[in-house]
């Protein structure tokens, strides 16, 4: 016989037990799974979103508190365009509102006719820069029953809707774009956009391009980001980063400690049982070995069913209300790394406590007790 | 203690209770080797706590223990004796209920030089030794008091042990199943040349052993060879 399957004997001793403790890591992983997921979710839907829009470069105000609640100047943007190598620079104003009972992403855009000719249209045509025309995302449009010649309401004001977009990130898909003029207007924001982005000429190398992102970050109050970036400098990105992992560690402690009280009952019912195994010539160091693979054992079958719910937990993020349209989620080795990196080790630590209370007493008081 | 004895005791105390009970008081015992022991005494007179300590189960309050003319102290030391040449048969079996009797004695080879098949090959021929080479397969719930017991001693002797205690081993036991497993220690006994130190309440067969030692409140009253007058 071996010790994993001494091991395996003794906890299926407890089915129901051991099965509870299993489902209790099962959850703390797969919350930890499913939030720092989320998180890494969020930033990358919205770099993807940001790359499919054109954007290279995000120039964003220096000290904002989040990517949406920045401003800046509008007129900064020409002072960019004239930088060498820049070959478009788009003012940017975005801000969430409600339009029957659904939170929609506007855009503005002051693009010029090349900017604005690359986007994917699946139906009507783009907007005129001197009127309150608007496009929107094929989601959006097929959510609220929308088509080209129908009209919204957005901040307070009716927009003719002209064309449907067909971007492929969630994010676009669920998104509103106007000209910029109109977009300050409606928003109650002149002169003002979020962020520039910034289209770079092909012919750039990379060093040219670190160049280039120096000197606009040099010249102006600003921060440059590339797309993947955008929220590193974005608070509300922060703290529901901090959020994810102070939750998912609580979660994951949670459930060390239920393996902890699990071992530790374990251990005292056995307690004569484990008398006996120090008689036949178990060593102490032997006893713990058994106790810590229990506790292993548990902790594996319930980091692996995890693994399975936070990832199944993240699918469904798409459903989410508030953020469902505006990211999506491929689950990747990374999510599920870091979770394991610190249940394991707390499932043996878990263990460690049990182990030791399984070697303190002297064999023959283990032995008489009840 | 003389240099013969396999495992001795001198000067053992142990007492309970902040010192309110004494369970041995100044217990001097040497066992040789290929000798059978009873331990005989009244209920509560430090048999068994007699048994504890010269098994390093538990540890003398004064005195100590010497294996071989060689004082052993540390919990380490201990388990690696119990592991190699003490073994322990107690009055309940002390069986894991969701092992088979052949799991059951491959516990006492884990761990060891052993790998599987040897260690299986042992536990069934230590099995087939107590007569229990049919009921491998059976988990405890399956067998009788005297069967359980049975595996209990093939699990004490499946590493060949110098030395075996075996505390009120039929004291669970109807008089046929006693009388079987009795037989059984004293023939492996005789067979193997180990020593054998028998606690038990059975004056007839504390008789069948080559030497009797009473206990009586913590001490040694008596300590008597068969075919030897009562000292
Ligand atoms: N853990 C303990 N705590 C308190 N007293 C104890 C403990 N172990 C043994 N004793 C006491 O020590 C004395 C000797 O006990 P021991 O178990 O050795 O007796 P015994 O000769 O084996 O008796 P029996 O024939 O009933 O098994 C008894 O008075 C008992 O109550
Ligand atoms: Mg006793």
């Amino acid at each position: 016989m071996t010790m994993a399957g001494l091991a395996f004997s003794n906890l299926a001793r407890r089915a129901a037990r051991t099965l509870l403790t299993v489902l209790g890591i099962a959850l703390a992983v797969g919350t930890a799974v499913a939030l720092l997921a989320l998180a890494r979710g969020v930033a990358e839907s919205i770099g993807h979103g940001l790359d499919e829009i054109g954007a290279e470069f995000v120039v964003a105000p220096k000290n904002a508190t989040g990517v949406l609640s920045a401003r800046l100047p509008e007129a900064i943007g020409a002072r960019i365009a004239a930088m060498d190598g820049v070959e478009a620079v788009s003012g940017e104003l975005y801000a969430f509102t409600v339009s029957e009972d659904q939170s929609i992403l506007v855009g503005g855009w002051s693009r010029d006719p090349a900017g604005w000719s690359r986007t994917p249209l699946l139906a009507g045509r783009l907007p005129d820069v001197d009127r309150h025309e608007i496009l929107v995302g094929d989601i959006l449009a097929e959510g609220l029953g929308l088509a080209p010649g129908k009209e919204i309401d957005l901040f307070d004001e009716t927009f003719e809707i002209v064309g449907i977009t067909g971007y492929a990130t969630a994010m676009n898909r669920s998104m509103a774009i106007m000209p910029l003029a109109a977009m300050q207007e409606a928003a109650l924001r002149e002169g003002q956009v979020s962020f520039f982005t910034v289209r770079l000429k092909a012919e750039l190398d990379d060093a040219a391009r670190a160049r280039l992102r120096a000197e606009i970050a040099r010249d102006l109050p600003v921060v440059v980001s590339d797309t993947q970036e955008v929220l590193d400098h974005d608070m509300n990105y922060e703290i529901l980063e901090a959020i994810s992992s102070a939750v998912s560690l609580v979660a994951l402690v949670s459930g060390a400690v239920s393996l902890l009280a699990t071992l530790l009952i374990s251990v005292q019912e056995r307690t004569r049982e484990i008398g006996m195994m120090a008689a036949i010539g178990w060593s102490d160091g032997r006893i713990v070995a058994l106790i810590v693979i229990e506790g292993v054992l548990i902790g594996l079958a319930g980091c692996t069913l995890g693994v399975v719910i936070g990832v199944l937990a993240s699918g469904l993020f798409d459903s989410l209300p508030a953020i469902g349209g505006f990211i999506s989620f491929t689950p990747r080795a990374a999510d599920m790394a870091l979770p394991l990196a610190f249940a394991l080790p707390l499932c043996a630590a878990g263990a460690a406590y049990p182990a030791w209370r399984a070697v303190r007493l002297m064999p023959a008081d283990a032995l008489r007790r009840a | 203690m003389s240099d013969e004895s396999l495992l001795s005791l001198a000067g053992v105390r142990r007492a309970f209770d902040g010192g309110r009970i004494v369970a041995l008081d100044g217990v001097d015992l040497a066992i040789g080797s290929g000798e059978s022991v009873a331990l005989v005494g009244r209920s509560g007179s430090g048999k068994s706590c007699l048994v504890a300590i010269a098994t390093g189960l538990d540890k003398p309050d004064a005195g100590a223990v010497y294996w071989r003319g060689r004082k052993i102290s540390s919990r380490r030391e201990w388990a690696a004796l119990r592991r190699q040449s003490i073994g322990i048969v107690f009055q309940e079996f002390h069986l894991l209920p969701t092992l088979t009797a052949q799991q059951n004695v491959e516990l006492a080879l884990m761990g060891g030089r052993a790998d599987q098949a040897e260690q299986r090959r042992a536990a069934a021929a230590a099995l087939d030794r107590v007569g229990l080479a049919g009921r491998r397969d059976n988990l405890p719930s399956e067998m009788s008091g005297g069967e359980r017991q049975r595996v209990a001693i093939a699990r004490a002797l499946v590493r060949d042990p110098l030395i075996l205690f075996a505390d009120e081993p039929t004291g669970n036991l109807d008089s046929v199943n006693a009388e079987k497993v009795a037989a059984l220690l004293l023939d492996l006994q005789r067979e193997r040349g180990v020593s054998l130190v028998l606690v038990t309440h059975d004056t007839e067969l504390a008789e069948r052993c080559h030497r009797i030692v009473r206990l009586s409140d913590g001490h040694v009253v008596e300590d008597r060879r068969m075919g030897e007058n009562v000292t």
